[in-house]
């Protein structure tokens, strides 16, 4: 059976699109599924270091789709789990250097060896995410508890019912529960009041995240960290098994004041 | 409807066909086969063969059931405006396609398939839906003004946006010099200027007539960001119209869902329009030649985000009135 095709988009940049698409990829990879994680932001890339698979690029896509290798030579495995592959985009090359077709034909490849393809996709609405989201046969739309995010979102869901005619899934990223209950930011029904979509898992805001992403290990691979939780959660969804929502760690008093003072 | 062929094809009945209405010549475009490129082909050619004959003409262009992107769509206006003919309406009967139309900023008219969404008056005959009807209110509109002085809102509704946002009135930058010179004979004619008092003169006639327009349309859905909608008509929204959406109405807009985005009502100049939503949270509002933005755009007070305010839970209505836009509870008057 062919596999699944995510893209995942924004349309604003800085929103956790990568962070997501690498912690989804693992955890997908750690719940069993032979995952292919593809990215597509070509000339900018990031997800590898993201991943820490930088190191042990060859070929990217651009050399899958200008013949210059087969591609399972151009996959990097990741060995800290079972079935988890990289397709680094290219840092020299731009998206101009890809068709929407190219895109396609690559994911067909890769569907067939896959239960799971996710693409992240660059920031915008142009080329680049026409190329990220013509292979898709599901799209997950990132978005921050912030009202710029949440217009691009909204512009990109618009795009995506219009062009593609496919109905996007959100994920909340960045949410901090505690400005939300004192009314400082978005709260999650104002964010589906809005867009409208169905919302398939919030990840809360963590510094744990920053931690991560500097030293190139998902935080999906440890599975005792409360972040990772979320991410784990929202591949069980995708899976098609019915998880309740992330519940949201409380920082207590005393962190506070230890936080206050600098500590 | 008497239709006659002007310009024949020579050999087989061809996929496109020219015929005369009377007073303006609608273009028919066949939806049974045919690859687009070649139709657009087959057009050029005629227009080549009528050397001039259609210069300076409006048409409608038919389109069918075919389901065309803004591209093609673009293509054949580009095609037309070679041969110095311009489009005022596109007629289909294909909701993409009707959308498309739309989008590029044409006046789109409903064929007869899907029923659920065609004007009521779309029977009346093909060419009643796009004239301007001056009468008395209850009476039966006599036709009185031709299609060629129908003035397409986008242009006007450009022509206050730029107004507004240019005081002194000095020259904004246009997209082409076609455009710049309807705008300044728009200016001239239809409309008063923006944020200043209308002339007196437009008030005599035209107040006491009920102005018709296009017949009301009825979207359903939402509309999101980046998504604008323009009709000649009254506009109803089945759903909601989100922050960066636009709706750009020659009559009434009402907005069943949240209104959150930028609405223009009256684009044309008629400052009877009326704006209302069941929940009324516009971020810019703008009839006829005024404008008022939200009152809650800017607020300091946590927790409340610009669509957010103390909730009025009941339906709003706005209009002008005294020279600014004044907005209520709609209740019954």
């Amino acid at each position: 059976m062919a596999g699944v095709v995510f893209t995942i988009t924004s349309g604003k940049g800085g929103v956790g699109k990568t962070t997501t698409s690498a912690n989804l990829g693992t955890a997908l990879a750690m719940a069993g599924q032979r995952v292919v994680v593809v990215d597509a932001d070509l000339g900018l890339r990031n997800l590898d270091i993201i991943m820490g698979l930088e190191s042990r690029i060859v070929y990217n896509v651009v050399d899958v789709i200008e013949e210059r290798c087969p591609l399972h030579q151009a996959l990097v495995r990741d060995k800290r789990v079972d079935e988890l592959y990289l397709l680094p985009a290219s840092q020299t090359r731009d998206k101009y250097a890809v068709t929407p077709e190219q895109m396609r034909s690559v994911c067909r490849e890769l569907q067939q060896m896959a239960d799971y393809v996710l693409i992240d996709s660059p920031a915008g609405i142009e080329d680049g995410f026409r190329n990220a989201v013509a292979p898709a046969t599901e799209v997950l739309i990132v978005t921050t508890p912030e009202v710029s995010a949440l217009r691009d979102a909204d512009k990109v869901i618009y795009l995506l019912e219009r062009d593609v005619g496919i109905e996007p899934r959100l994920i909340i990223n960045r949410y901090n529960s505690r400005l939300v209950r004192r009314g400082d930011m978005l709260s999650r029904k104002d964010i589906l009041d809005i867009l409208s979509i169905d919302l398939l898992g919030i990840v809360p805001e963590d510094d744990s995240i920053v931690i991560s992403t500097n030293q190139g290990r998902p935080v999906a691979l440890d599975r005792g960290a409360y972040i990772s939780q979320a991410y784990h959660n929202i591949a069980q969804r995708i899976l098609g098994y019915n998880v309740p929502l992330i519940r949201f760690q409380e920082v207590s008093w005393l962190e506070r004041l230890r936080r206050m003072a600098g500590l | 409807m008497a239709e006659e062929p002007f310009a024949a094809p020579s050999t087989k009945p061809s996929i496109v066909r020219i015929v005369g209405t009377g007073e303006g010549i609608v273009r028919l475009i066949g939806d049974r086969g045919g690859r687009w490129s070649d139709i657009v082909r087959i057009l050029s050619d005629h227009l080549a063969r009528a050397e001039g004959f259609f210069q300076g003409e409006r048409v409608a262009v038919d389109i069918g059931e075919r389901s065309l992107s803004a591209d093609d769509l673009q293509q054949i206006a580009d095609v037309l405006a070679g041969y110095n003919v311009t489009i005022w309406a596109v007629r289909t009967s294909n909701p993409h396609t009707h959308r498309m139309v739309q989008e590029i900023g044409l006046a789109a008219e409903w064929l007869d398939k899907p029923k659920e969404d065609r004007p009521p008056s779309a029977n009346k005959g093909e060419r009643a839906q796009w004239e301007v009807h001056l009468g008395r209110k209850g009476q039966p509109a006599p036709i009185a003004k031709p299609v060629a002085e129908f003035q397409p809102p986008q242009i006007i509704a450009d022509s206050i946006a730029d107004q507004a946002l240019d005081p002194e009135g000095g020259a904004v930058e246009r997209r082409s010099a076609a455009v710049a010179e309807s705008v300044a004979e728009t200016k001239r004619t239809a409309i008063p200027p923006a944020l200043t008092p209308p002339p007196e003169e437009s008030e005599d006639e035209v107040t006491d007539q009920e102005m018709i327009l296009a017949p009301p349309y009825i979207y359903r859905g939402t509309l999101r960001s980046g998504q604008v909608f323009r009709h000649a008509g009254t506009v109803m929204v089945v759903g909601d119209v989100n922050p960066g959406a636009e709706v750009i109405s020659g009559g009434d807009i009402f907005v069943w869902g949240k209104l959150r985005g930028i609405v223009h009502a009256g684009a044309m100049g008629n400052e009877r329009a009326v704006v209302c939503a069941i929940d009324f949270e516009p971020i810019q509002l703008r009839i006829a030649g005024y404008i008022a933005m939200s009152p809650k755009t800017v607020t300091s007070e946590p927790g409340r985000w610009f669509w957010k305010k103390d909730a009025v839970e009941k339906p709003e209505v706005a209009r002008v009135m005294g020279r600014q836009i004044v907005v209520d509870v709609w209740d019954r008057e």
